[in-house]
């Protein structure tokens, strides 16, 4: 869904629940909606009834201002991953259950599938809903274009899992086409990719106030896991003055960054206290680190490959493919 | 304020690893000034035994290194909440290495808890925690949001599960302590009826140096050997927040304001968020603080001149039931600030449009005004309502 269709539908959710005079523009019934089962007051994609599911209340809406009223500690997570607006209801199943249904919209699809990775548990199953969907016991959490989605039901009637996907595909039809991942996940060599473990980091990455939207990737061998991180800037002089930043952090902290490696167009190696050995390459506009590999050549190998997936690289060799 | 250069503090931390092993973490020796900032002052948390450094840390880390690098620097309390996006399984990343170093204070999801919500439901969220954060037990674990009239009244805190649920909790080595946290309009009742009842340990409230009126039940906690924790102190004053006084001085004024609560003997600690490095300097730069400074009273004039006649105190319900037209003063207002402050016009007007149309304040200019003298902060509210209804109706 677009934003503005978005906007029609909050215009008429407000005409609805205060009781206010008319908002002038739409009318305050759409026959269409009506002669589909759907209230009009509504959000499209929060209908009255919908798979056994009725509503079960109003619908709480939670803009940037107020959302911790909603989510009480996470909504400054939500915010730095650009939430604009939320919907949230209940839906009680002809069955007995009781669902809660949050709509998040962020800025953009980054975004949605950022605060939909963090938020993701790993012991969750992958479910095909909107682009991405994961189910757990008692939860189901999408993302679709700039929304993320998630319904649960108490811990107790986890049973209702299958009722949850229901209602997530309804909405998920809803909210119009879902997009397609960012375009940075195929940055990330597949071979030993961990499933599911790329993330995308709005602030603070590697706990710098100076590095931001970056892509992190986990990819474990054996007793270990190698981080890699990857930044793509908005120049090649954002880019130098981001990674000597960096440099100058961990020299300052006694990890003594060194020139060794040679590797796209600034490299280093390092090792610090916390993630181990570090390897920094930048490439043009591209920042590429890799934390924590057991050593120096698994570190470069897994550089070297992302750096051949980089858009305008040679076309890599071996194992490259679309994650 | 005296603040170590960005460069000092990590070439400093670079010498501390070195002796991180040997060193106990987190305590510096009388009479020896730190190398870096770290926690200068730890002071006893409650009854619970526990000494707990002036400043602590809340959310918003994204690396465990940063986890790591805060617990080295001393700080040994971490708020969490199973709502905290992913960062109870954050801090179990990292959680092993420090379990007997920190402090962890946890909380249930606020909508769990209702009035009829179960033990088991309860101890099985609790077991979820406990998985996510990578332990076996938490040092406190709260109820999240009391006073906050979304979750409900004293009926969902008086509800016994919650307390079976705890006494169990404990008899079962899975929590030590236990609390609430708070920064709604029914602070002071709700947290008082538990302190009056005995049943919290330790009290997370929304305090700042805007906030007044909370010092009798801050008082009462301490007499009955309630550990205090501050949280919202930054909530005043947010960097993005342009007042011209403090133009290049964003940084000092930060600090003032944590220092008010630092310097105050009625809290034990405050948590604070801390999501990167510099964070982390920047607040410790704190910690130890005796007493304000003439430069701190005048950065919080600054901000109070700015913010004071507009902000609504976290638990101040003073002018709840003052209008005698039913008038409900406080969420109006709330309204405006949403439209004035975080320019949420269409939110704020969807919020308005549900108040009912004989308690709106279209007949407020005309009235006397018993609102004004309830509010104890100078608010102009007369002005401030007729103002929000000129704003927030729709025509």
């Amino acid at each position: 869904m677009k934003t503005a269709a978005w906007f029609v539908a909050t215009g008429l959710f407000c005409a609805a629940c205060g009781g206010a005079p008319p908002v002038p523009g739409p009318k305050a019934v759409d026959p269409k909606a009506a002669a589909e089962g759907r209230d009009a007051m509504s959000p499209p994609f929060m209908p009255d009834t919908v798979s056994g599911w009725t509503r079960d209340g109003t619908v709480q809406r939670y803009g940037p201002g107020n959302l911790w009223e909603y989510i009480n500690g996470g909504a400054e997570q939500y915010l730095a991953y650009g939430f604009e607006e939320a919907a949230a209801a209940r839906y009680r199943h002809t069955r007995g259950a009781l669902a809660t249904l949050d709509v998040y919209r962020m800025t953009d699809q980054v975004g949605a599938f950022g605060i939909y990775t963090e938020e993701r548990s790993p012991a969750s199953a992958v479910l095909s809903v909107g682009a991405a969907g994961s189910a757990g016991s008692d939860s189901v959490r999408f993302w679709s274009g700039p929304y993320y989605v998630k319904l649960w039901v108490s811990p107790s009637e986890a049973g209702a899992t299958g009722l949850l996907e229901q209602l997530a595909r309804q909405v998920a039809a809803r909210l119009g086409d879902p997009g397609a991942p960012p375009a940075e996940l195929a940055y990330f060599p597949t071979d030993g990719l961990a499933a599911d473990s790329i993330r995308y980091i709005p602030t603070d990455v590697l706990g710098q106030s100076f590095l931001s939207k970056a892509f992190q990737a986990e990819y474990p061998a054996g007793t270990s896991t190698t981080t890699l991180v990857i930044l793509s800037l908005d120049s090649s002089e954002v880019a130098t003055r981001a990674i000597r930043q960096y440099q100058t952090f961990l020299a300052d902290a006694g990890a003594a960054p060194s020139s060794r490696a040679a590797l796209g167009d600034e490299a280093w190696l390092a090792r610090d206290r916390y993630h181990g050995l570090i390897l920094a390459v930048r490439s043009r506009s591209h920042l590429l680190i890799a934390l924590g590999a057991p050593d120096d050549p698994t570190a470069r190998a897994l550089v070297s490959a992302a750096l051949g997936r980089l858009p305008g690289s040679a076309p890599p060799s071996g194992k490259a493919g679309r994650p | 304020m005296n603040r170590f250069s960005r460069r000092e503090f990590l070439r400093s931390s670079g010498v501390l690893a070195a002796g991180a092993a040997s060193a106990p973490v987190g305590h510096v020796a009388a009479g020896q000034a730190p190398a870096r900032p770290m926690v200068r002052r730890y002071k006893p948390l409650g009854k619970t035994g526990w000494k707990v450094g002036d400043i602590s840390a809340g959310s918003g880390q994204r690396d465990p290194a940063v986890l790591n690098y805060i617990f080295e620097s001393g700080i040994n309390l971490i708020d969490t909440g199973f709502q905290y996006t992913g960062h109870e399984a954050l801090i179990g990343k990292v959680l092993p290495k420090w379990r007997d170093k920190v402090f962890v204070l946890d909380k249930w999801d606020p909508p769990l808890v209702t009035p009829t919500v179960t033990k088991a439901a309860l101890l099985e969220a609790l077991d979820v925690s406990l998985a996510r954060l990578n332990t076996t037990y938490v040092d406190c674990m709260m109820i999240h949001s009391i006073g906050h009239p979304r979750y409900g009244g004293l009926e969902r805190i008086q509800n016994p599960a919650i307390y079976e649920a705890w006494d169990e909790a404990k008899r079962r080595g899975k929590v030590r302590f236990t609390g609430a946290s708070s920064h709604g309009v029914r602070m002071i009742e709700e947290v008082g009826w538990g302190i009056d009842n005995g049943r919290f340990d330790v009290v997370l409230l929304g305090a700042n140096f805007l906030t007044h009126g909370l010092e009798p039940l801050l008082q009462k906690a301490r007499s009955k050997g309630v550990g205090t924790i501050a949280m919202k102190t930054m909530t005043a004053y947010k960097s993005d927040l342009p007042i011209r006084e403090l133009q290049n001085e964003q940084t000092s004024a930060r600090q003032a304001v944590l220092k008010w609560v630092v310097t105050s003997d009625l809290f034990d600690t405050l948590v604070v968020s801390m999501r990167n490095y510099d964070a982390v300097t920047e607040y410790l730069a704190v910690s130890g603080a005796t007493g304000l400074t003439a430069r701190d009273r005048r950065y919080l004039d600054a901000v109070a001149a700015a913010v004071g006649s507009r902000y609504c105190r976290p638990g101040c319900r003073a002018c709840h039931d003052a209008c005698p037209c039913g008038v409900p003063v406080a969420d109006i207002l709330r309204y405006k600030m949403y439209y004035e402050d975080y320019r949420e016009e269409k939110f704020a007007m969807q919020r308005y449009g549900l108040v009912p149309a004989h308690v709106r304040p279209s007949a407020c200019a005309g009235c006397p005004a018993p609102c004004e003298p309830a509010c104890p902060y100078g608010l102009r509210v007369r002005e401030r309502l007729v103002e929000a209804d000129r704003q927030l109706r729709f025509v």
